[in-house]
């Protein structure tokens, strides 16, 4: 536990977003997996089943709260144009981890989308892992990571181009 | 390739996941289209920003919160019915037992590789010296001097 909740905690805060809901996450973490630690196959590095365990109660608690609805921003409303939906960070009393920077637009960005798609993206751009790796780790197939990954950036990518048109603009 | 083909394999394309063929009709396609070329700039600086380090670190004392909490819950999921102890001991031993488990494995499996590599090391050097003194005339077995004179010293 001592060797890892420093990366897990890293994992926990992109995730979440928030200091004390990160903290709380790695609680959970851990916890399931003293719980089900005979369930662990060592085939999988140890911080593999430690995402997978995190992954998953991050998308329970997402669900369960329902604060994060997902609102396709492909979709374009009655007016024509795409709506977003952001979660309601300001009231949080620790909410986000940077403030007024590129990054926290980044982060508010990856917070607005499918759980599932920021899961993927963090585990490939965060840990590095390859496609083969999340799908291992999020319980699913290569297939469906690429779609999440693909998705989730798409996404990401119309997020910022509110906030930064010039340099997440489509070239002419 | 066509360009909504090409902007649905470029995350792949950042990612490395694209076959040797793939890559190559692609990059055949970006070279002659200035929007999907854009377009990949547009990804590899997203990717690039989510990567970016960030500086979370845990509160302090949240090390010893997260031990305590894992060990006081799990206390509760390890009581057994027919404990031999009394319900408080029985408590604090399995906890105590299962905890140590599990941080000795995570801690065993870190010294395995090390361990192994050390004791290769150990027995070539052994090796080594023994060659060498059979090499030297000298018995082993017989109490006189094992290693050469010139061991060690160069």
């Amino acid at each position: 536990m001592r060797s890892t909740y420093r990366q897990a905690y890293s994992f926990a805060s992109r995730l979440t977003g928030n200091q004390s809901e990160a903290e709380d996450l790695v609680q959970e973490t851990y916890l399931r997996a003293f719980k089900f630690f005979h369930r662990y196959d060592d085939g999988l590095p140890f911080i593999n089943w430690l995402y997978r365990i995190m992954g998953n109660a991050h998308i329970d608690g997402v669900r369960r709260r329902g604060r994060l609805k997902t609102t396709s921003i492909e979709q374009p409303s009655s007016q024509g144009t795409a709506t977003l939906e952001l979660p309601d960070t300001e009231s949080a009393a620790d909410r986000s981890l940077m403030e007024g920077t590129m990054t926290e637009t980044v982060q508010r960005g990856l917070h607005a989308m499918n759980a599932e798609f920021r899961t993927a993206i963090l585990l490939a751009d965060v840990e590095g892992m390859a496609y083969e790796e999340i799908a291992e780790v999020m319980g699913t197939s290569v297939g469906t990571v690429r779609s999440r990954i693909h998705r989730g950036r798409r996404q990401l990518r119309t997020f910022l181009l509110k906030h930064y048109p010039k340099q997440y603009g489509e070239a002419n | 390739m066509t360009c909504p083909t090409c902007k649905a394999w470029l995350s792949a394309y950042l990612d490395g996941e694209l076959s040797g063929q793939q890559m190559a009709a692609l990059r055949s396609h970006l070279g002659a289209c200035r929007t999907c070329s854009r377009e990949l700039d547009v990804l590899r600086s997203i990717k690039h920003a989510v990567g970016c380090e960030l500086d979370c670190d845990p509160a302090p004392g949240f090390e010893e919160r997260l031990v305590m909490h894992v060990m006081g819950s799990g206390a509760s999921s390890a009581v057994g019915k027919r404990s031999i102890f009394t319900p408080l001991a029985g408590w604090l031993t399995a906890t105590a037992v299962a905890a140590a488990v599990f941080v000795g494995i995570l801690t065993l499996r870190s010294a395995r590789l090390e361990h192994e590599h050390q004791t290769a090391s150990n027995s070539s050097s052994f090796e080594l010296a023994r060659d060498q003194a059979y090499v030297a005339g000298s018995e082993p077995m017989g109490g006189g001097a094992i290693l050469p004179a010139s061991y060690g010293r160069r």
